[in-house]
């Protein structure tokens, strides 16, 4: 018996260890022939050959459990070993794409104004002349109009300049109160290192009954806005001049690079050109049949906005579908 | 426009305010500043007498001059063609460190001692004024021999360029921007003092008669002088470069020099093109064929208002007598007339279209005070004139109006008090509280209400005005727009996921190539008329061939996997604007790495359709007969989303692949309305095991396996809840055949199926498909 105790301690597989269970518990085993015996015996005899079997038989099957479950763990540990893997050999480089940062950008500030409880608002590329320029204050032969040189079809239909007409559109189509976004592309005629012939705008427009909406209203959400987008910024209004506006102001926010110290991309004045804004002029009203309103308009470019925000410095770059650039935004 | 520190202080006197602070004031009073540009002369650069100037013994093209430079007098060698003896001149003494970073040194110049160098104005880091060396005058301040020139403060000048909107005509002069910023520092604007004319001098009737008709629009006033010599001194030849204004005729820099600061549009004419041959000259204006104002001599147009001059009457230093004439029109009266029509103008036209200054005597007056300060002139008294009346505007507003509209009160007194500085005139009615306010002429962009509050917020500046919230009523915003933008941005994340890079390309596209790729163009009638290049010049139909453009770079740059998609407006022949998604996926399926050997394996039609499935959902494909130029007749498939032709899903053509240099390459370009944004809905499934089966048919190669799929569709027992093909297999032994193994899931909603009713199922199915077409098992 002893040795048999050893070859169960030395088995190494479970196949033969089931060999082993079969010698000893199977019906021609050393167990079944151990009970045969038994029969041939009588009395206190009998009695303590039964005792010792047994014991020997739980003895047995303990120590082949034993052995069966620790041989089942070796197997689960070998099988895990065969498939080890250098984790290191982990390919870093992502299989995914990447949203473009300027439509990203524009998600971004889409976002924003949806939670400012602004609309959004859309409206064709090609545009007519009266919703581009004429119901914008911007009447024919107006110098103004030279500010944004325009792509004409031979219909005398137009691309649009801004994302302006939107605000048109919209005022023609629902009544007071307005409070809208019109995201989206335009076009100038202009291409070199920092214009593009098409760029992206966001517009905003908020309209209310006479008194409601002020410049003071008009300073707090981009000023909010701008903090969102860039943190902790300041902001600076400058009045200048656009048709449909009137008062107009340019915004500027300290520069995010050099945080107003001066620096080459902020041409080394401290502040960053960010926004256009103003409020509304009361020809826009006009030419859309509002009457006793009030309200302020905004645009931006994304592209600056983008440009910024990533780093970018090649506004060129942005269209040309390099993947050396997009896949850094991954 | 481009002023100076010094020139702004001819008119207010802001020579102890610091730049800086003169650029934020432009800045917050809306006049943005572009940039500034400090001159400074270096020292040891003084103020020279040339005492002789003799030719070099041994170089024809030098001279050598004895020039006192104060202390002492000193032997230079000069190259300079102008250089004579009694010059006033710049010297960099030994020492001297020139802006280009020449240093001056005692040297021998062909044997020749020269101890330091007479200077042009660029040595010196001044515009470019002359040919050869600066020649010093009393226009910059007294000249002193030997003093060092960075203590004369008009040549060591602040350059400051300001960028002007366009309806700040009023600002187009130094005398309009001193005046705007004379609010903004509280200061006074200086008055131009002149001369009283003596009482001996001719009057202009005798050698002028000016005539109009009744109908013009603009007003005119004409003075003469008779001219023995016009110089410019060095001041105004410095400025016009500062300004960047380049004119070599003496009297057309004095005419253009008083333009520049007085805003006030003036032309000189030569006498004798009005007098023919005789004392006085006629000068008609009248209305030319466009309806805009001209200046008639002998019956010949010799101008338009505001818009040119003929170059034949152009008064120049060697006319003897001399008519000088400004004029002022209302800038819209110009824009309106002048535009579209082609007319040939010169610089005036700019000004005049955006508001010159309608004070025409203070610019005349400007013009006589400079020409007579340095030339040798005899100007005849008094002037002839026409005088267009002007209405003068006013407007009524009430100080709660301004309070509305900027949202914070500003004190009644101060906005009277910024209004009479900007040059309005106001009346305060104290029984009706209501401001009269009176618009001066040269400021023509002032209309309305909204236009002098703009004028008061510009003044207080928009950075001290109180930022407030806008109290709203609430008001559901998840219009369409909001609708369309989260679908969007929830098929471009999810083309992210799949491994696809969004692009951004222009709108536009070549029509030569995009009837070259059979793509539709615009009609001629509705095409661009003003491309900004050929690569440009339409619309695209398609957003693929600025894709391919893009992934052939990509290649070029050694890219072996390059997948892209782009979510934009493409336009159809009529010009129909439509948002499409347009995906590529060019070369390698997947990176390599150790798990794929290194060798990953090229795309193919049905892993890019798969691909496209994860992003856009499923749909169906159905062979493709008519495409494109673009695609390849034998992978090309139409996309049906639940029912609907959404695009293609389609390989580049080979011909093209070739000539952009790309590898196996697949487009698919679908509408985006098509694409689906809905809820999902869940259905009832089954809670019991399902079992599949694989099997192989034999099937005819010409088969289409959309035929047996919808036949199977039909007949399919309620067990079949799935199928799909999942291997083709050909065979020589299979002679038009070919092996295509089906993998088919049983399931039923009311037990765990047994082995024989999946038999049954199976076998109905394949007696039915053996029936219909027989097809049997391989």
């Amino acid at each position: 018996m002893k040795e048999i105790e050893k070859s169960i301690e030395t088995c190494v597989s479970l196949v033969e260890l089931e060999k082993i269970r079969v010698s000893l518990f199977g019906k021609k085993g050393y167990f079944a022939a151990q009970f045969n015996e038994l029969k041939t015996l009588e009395g206190e005899a009998k009695k303590e050959f039964a005792q010792n079997l047994n014991t020997n038989k739980e003895h047995f099957l303990e120590i082949l459990n034993q052995k069966k479950l620790f041989l089942e763990a070796a197997m689960i540990q070998e099988e895990m070993q065969k498939s080890r893997v250098d984790v290191t050999l982990f390919n870093q480089e992502s299989s995914a794409g990447a949203l473009h940062p300027v439509m990203e950008t524009m998600d971004k500030i889409i976002e924003y104004f949806i939670s400012m409880n602004f609309s959004i608002e859309e409206g064709p590329l090609v545009e007519d002349d009266f919703h581009n320029f004429e119901a914008l204050n911007l009447p024919k032969h107006h110098p103004a109009r030279d500010m944004q040189d325009t792509f004409y079809f031979n219909d005398a239909m137009l691309l649009r300049t801004h994302t302006s007409p939107v605000q048109i559109r919209t005022m023609l189509s629902q009544q007071a109160p307005v409070r809208m976004i019109c995201p989206g592309a335009v076009f100038r005629r202009d291409y070199d290192i920092t214009h593009t012939p098409m760029f992206h705008q966001v517009e905003g427009l908020v309209v209310d009954k006479t008194g409601k909406v002020s410049f003071a209203n008009l300073k707090f959400i981009l000023e909010d806005f701008l903090k969102y987008m860039f943190g902790d910024v300041k902001v600076r209004f400058r009045p200048s001049f656009f048709p449909f506006t009137e008062p107009s102001a340019e915004v500027d926010i300290s520069c995010i690079f050099c945080h107003g110290e001066g620096c080459r991309v902020c041409s080394h004045t401290g502040w960053l050109e960010v926004l256009g804004c103003g409020v509304v002029d009361p020809n826009v009203f006009k030419a859309v049949g509002y009457k006793d309103v009030s309200g302020y308009a905004f645009g931006l470019g994304v592209e600056r906005f983008a440009m910024l925000l990533h780093q970018v410095p090649d506004l060129r770059s942005l269209f040309e579908g390099d993947l050396r650039l997009l896949e850094q935004f991954r | 426009m481009i002023v100076t520190k010094q020139w702004l202080n001819e008119w207010i006197d802001i020579n102890a305010i610091d730049t800086d602070k003169i650029s934020i004031a432009l800045n917050a009073i809306g006049l943005e500043v572009d940039g500034i540009h400090k001159i400074r002369i270096p020292q040891k650069v003084v103020v020279g007498h040339v005492l002789s100037c003799e030719k070099h013994p041994n170089a024809d093209k030098l001279n050598v001059c004895q020039v006192n430079v104060g202390e002492s007098v000193q032997q230079i060698v000069c190259g300079a063609k102008n250089v004579a003896a009694g010059q006033m001149v710049a010297v960099a003494l030994i020492g001297a460190e020139l802006p280009g970073g020449l240093k001056i040194k005692k040297a021998k110049l062909r044997d020749v001692e020269s101890c330091g160098m007479l200077c042009s104005s660029t040595e010196l880091g001044l515009p470019k004024i002359n040919d050869g060396i600066m020649i010093l005058d009393d226009s910059i301040g007294t000249l002193s021999i030997g003093k060092e020139l960075c203590e004369y403060p008009l040549m060591n000048d602040d350059i400051i360029d300001i960028g002007l909107t366009p309806n700040r005509g009023d600002c187009q002069s130094v005398y309009g921007i001193a005046r705007d910023l004379s609010v903004a520092f509280d200061l006074e604007v200086k008055v131009l003092h002149q001369k009283e004319e003596e009482e001996n001098q001719p009057g202009v009737g005798r050698v002028l008669n000016l005539t109009g008709s009744e109908a013009l629009d603009g007003s005119y006033m004409y003075k003469v002088f008779d001219n023995k010599e016009i110089k410019t001194p060095l001041l105004i030849d410095l400025r016009l470069g500062f300004a960047e204004i380049s004119i070599n005729c003496p009297l057309g820099k004095i005419v253009e020099y008083s333009t520049y600061v007085t805003g006030v549009l003036l032309r000189a004419y030569d006498h004798g093109c009005f007098s023919a041959g005789g004392d006085k000259a006629k000068i008609i204006i009248n209305k030319d064929e466009n309806d805009l104002d001209a200046i008639f001599a002998e019956g010949k147009k010799v101008g338009i208002c505001g818009v040119s001059q003929e170059e034949t009457c152009r008064a120049n230093t060697l006319n003897t007598r001399i008519i000088v004439e400004a004029n002022y029109t209302h800038p819209d009266i110009i824009a309106v007339k002048s535009a579209n029509k082609k007319l040939a103008c010169d610089k005036h036209l700019y000004r005049s279209s955006r508001g010159s200054e309608p004070h025409l005597s203070f610019g005349l007056n400007y013009f006589f005070k400079m020409l007579s300060k340095y030339s040798s002139v005899m100007i005849y008294a008094d002037s002839q004139q026409i005088m267009h009346d002007y209405e003068e505007k006013a407007i009524n507003v009430h100080q709660s109006d301004l309070t509305a509209m900027i949202g914070e009160e500003i004190a009644k007194n101060q906005v009277i008090k910024i209004l009479k500085k900007l040059g309005f005139g106001v009346n305060f009615a104290f029984e009706q509280d209501v401001m009269n306010i009176k618009i001066p002429q040269f400021r023509h962009d002032v209309l309305n209400m909204q236009d002098i509050c703009e004028e008061i917020v510009r003044i207080v500046g928009i950075d001290n005005i109180t930022a407030k919230p806008y109290v709203f009523a609430e008001k559901r915003k998840t219009n369409k727009a909001y609708q369309d933008f989260k679908k969007r941005q929830m098929y471009r994340h999810k083309a992210v996921a799949i491994g696809f890079f969004e692009t951004l390309h222009f709108v536009f596209d070549d029509k030569q190539i995009s009837q070259k790729f059979a793509l539709p163009t615009l009609s001629e009638n509705l095409e661009l008329a003003n491309p900004i290049t050929n690569d440009f010049n339409t619309l695209r139909s398609s957003m693929i061939p600025n894709m391919l453009r893009a992934v052939s770079q990509n290649i070029k740059f050694g890219r072996k996997k390059v997948a892209l998609f782009e979510v934009g407006s493409v336009f159809d022949a009529k010009r129909n604007e439509r948002k499409k998604i347009g995906f590529i996926f060019s070369g390698e399926n997947a990176l390599p790495e150790v798990s794929n050997h290194g060798k990953p394996i090229e795309i193919d039609f049905f892993a890019f359709a798969q691909k496209i499935q994860s992003v856009i959902g499923q749909f169906t494909l159905l062979p493709l007969t008519s495409t494109n130029g673009l695609t390849s007749p034998y992978e090309a498939a139409l996309v049906l989303i639940d029912g609907v032709e959404a695009g293609y899903i389609a390989r580049v053509n080979i011909q093209i692949e070739k000539e952009f240099d790309l590898a196996r390459t697949y487009i698919c370009e679908l509408d985006f309305a098509t694409l689906l944004f809905e809820q999902k809905v869940a259905k009832e499934y089954s809670k019991f095991p399902s079992t599949s089966r694989d099997i192989s048919l034999m099937v005819p190669q010409t088969m289409q396996y959309a035929t047996l799929e919808k036949f199977i569709q039909t007949i399919a027992p309620k067990e079949l809840v799935k199928f799909s093909a999942i291997d083709l297999f050909a065979h020589e032994n299979f002679g038009e055949n070919i092996s295509l193994t089906l993998k088919l899931q049983f399931q039923s909603n009311e037990k765990t199926l047994e082995e024989e009713d999946v038999n049954n199922a199976l076998i109905s199915i394949l007696s039915s498909i053996k029936e219909q077409f027989g097809i049997t098992i391989r």
